[in-house]
């Protein structure tokens, strides 16, 4: 097993992986869940994908349509808003910044130790 | 059933989501065609629709708890604001509806045990059973408490919505306020003039309010259950209500004249009236009133009074001081007083005096053509006039006539 659960390491990263999903896209629920899952390995909670979506169109930076799915019932499909977009941005820049503090700390092990 | 499973726990996380109706059903629809996904998804990998229908369902997690998270992704710092308007707004509309709605239906009902209460009155021998004052302000508490009820029932579930709370999050809080706010307002009516029982219903206001909160639903889970018996019951109090309202009574048909050897209007007004009326010994208009029982049952009237006089010594010199009962001319109390046939008093029993109070008991039989009835203080003042010491008071202690005819004599 590993060390570093990716299920607990992807928590609190849901949002910006629905809003990088959603980049340029629009899509239902389950097909957020599906593009994110063929991205990351652990996938998101189902259960944590909606209420992060509907936090996210409460915010502004989804807005949501009903429309039709293939052969079936209505989907609610969500596009990204300018706001979403710059959201993305930002949210993209944040984690950039931490994965380099956490790739520095982890790689600093890798360095020779003083005599 | 291929989709009891997921009804199921559609139904549970509908029941748990605190959002406004269109936000709740929009979430189901979503919720539920994602399922819908999910199962197409899994029923190509090979897995039987029932496996793949409870897989699906796994996959969303415990319905409590994705309504819990649904429902917070819609709350905002100003819900507190929003339902604290929401609840004032509930509490105010569902007070005066349920009170106003339990008030006809209590006439409507009063009206019925009324008709119920003389039918029995004068079709059995049933002891005297008086109807006072007590019934009606025991009424009036049964409305307020069942309004401080449906408050209670109401309130919880639009509070917590506009809170985006779940209602049982919520549930200690809006007990606290509408407990606090019950009190204060039960405090407030309890210092109107009560009967006992009505006090009592009034004392336990919070208790009804919370037992709305605690348990909403228990009126309508008993009614359904007995609907028909309760349609019976309601019919035959309509049928006997009908009959009781039109029945007469004993002295009703009677309406012969009494006798005419005297004038007692004129006897009545031989009485001077006490020549000062603002400095009289005796204050009768704090004891002038009408007691108004549809009917009082078989057995004579007995009636004890006590009047406070203006000092100790307002009635030394005194003499012959008695009380007086004269049957009245009209049979409500507006514009009445002492009936041209009556031939005199139909009772005179002395005034009892010690210190500053004035006292005596009456007892007659009741004429019967007549309900209405005046008591006066007569006497003799020191230079030897006779006087009427007191305004003459008023009690109404039967109704003679039907008593649908009473309720119009009052309604007019």
């Amino acid at each position: 097993m590993s060390p570093l659960p990716r299920a607990q390491l992807l928590k609190g990263t849901t949002e910006l992986l629905v809003l990088a999903v959603l980049e340029g896209e629009r899509l239902h629920g389950y097909e957020i869940a599906q593009r994110i899952r063929d991205g990351v390995s652990a996938g998101v909670s189902e259960g944590a994908l909606y209420p992060a979506l509907h936090r996210l169109e409460r915010r502004g930076a989804l807005v949501g349509t009903w429309g039709e799915s293939e052969g079936g019932p209505r989907r609610r499909y969500y596009t990204l808003t300018d706001a979403g977009i710059g959201e993305l941005a930002e949210a993209r820049a944040e984690w950039d910044r931490f994965a380099a503090e956490i790739g520095s700390m982890t790689h600093a092990a890798e360095k020779p130790t003083r005599a | 059933m291929p989709d009891s499973l997921r009804t199921a726990y559609l139904q549970r996380l509908e029941r748990e989501l605190s959002l406004s109706d269109p936000d709740r059903a929009a979430a189901i629809e979503e919720i539920d065609g994602h399922v819908d996904d999910v199962i197409v998804e899994l029923t190509e990998r090979g897995l039987p629709p029932d496996v793949a229908e409870r897989r699906a369902l796994e996959r969303l997690g415990a319905p409590e708890r994705l309504a819990e998270a649904l429902t917070a992704a819609h709350r905002t710092p100003r819900d507190v604001f929003v339902a604290a308007g929401v609840g004032l707004r509930v509490s105010v509309s569902t007070a005066l509806w349920s009170f106003i709605t339990v008030g006809v239906i209590l006439f409507v009902v009063g009206v019925a045990f009324a008709a119920l209460y003389v039918l029995a009155q004068r079709l059995a021998p049933v002891p005297r059973i008086e109807l006072g004052a007590d019934a009606s302000t025991a009424l009036l508490a049964c409305a307020v408490a069942i309004s401080a009820h449906a408050v209670g029932r109401a309130i919880l579930r639009p509070v917590a919505i506009a809170a985006h709370h779940r209602p049982a999050d919520l549930r200690p809080i809006v007990l606290t306020v509408g407990i606090a706010v019950t009190t204060w307002i039960g405090l407030t009516l309890l210092r109107q003039s009560w009967g006992i029982s009505g006090a009592i219903i009034m004392a336990l206001l919070p208790g009804w309010f919370a037992a709305g909160v605690m348990a909403p639903n228990l009126v309508p889970r008993w009614l359904p259950a007995n609907r028909r018996l309760v349609g019976v019951a309601a019919l035959a109090i309509i049928v006997l209500s009908v009959i009781g309202l039109s029945v007469a009574g004993p002295g009703t048909p009677a309406g012969e004249a009494l006798s005419r050897e005297s004038d007692p209007a004129t006897e009545f007004a031989a009485i001077a009236p006490f020549d000062h009326w603002l400095s009289a010994p005796i204050d009768a208009t704090a004891n002038a009133s009408s007691f108004v029982p549809i009917d009082r049952g078989a057995g004579p009237i007995s009636w004890r009074e006590t009047w406070h006089l203006s000092g100790r010594d307002a009635l030394a010199g005194w003499t012959d001081l008695h009380v007086e009962v004269w049957a009245s001319s009209a049979n409500v109390g507006a514009d009445s007083w002492v009936d041209a046939d009556a031939t005199g008093p139909l009772v005179s029993t002395p005034l009892v005096v010690r210190g500053r109070n004035a006292s005596a008991a009456v007892s007659f039989e009741a004429l019967p053509t007549h309900g209405f009835y005046h008591l006066a203080v007569v006497g003799t003042d020191p230079d030897g006039a006779r006087q009427l010491v007191t305004w003459p008071s008023f009690r109404q202690w039967t109704w003679v006539g039907t008593p649908l005819e009473f309720l119009i004599a009052m309604v007019g």
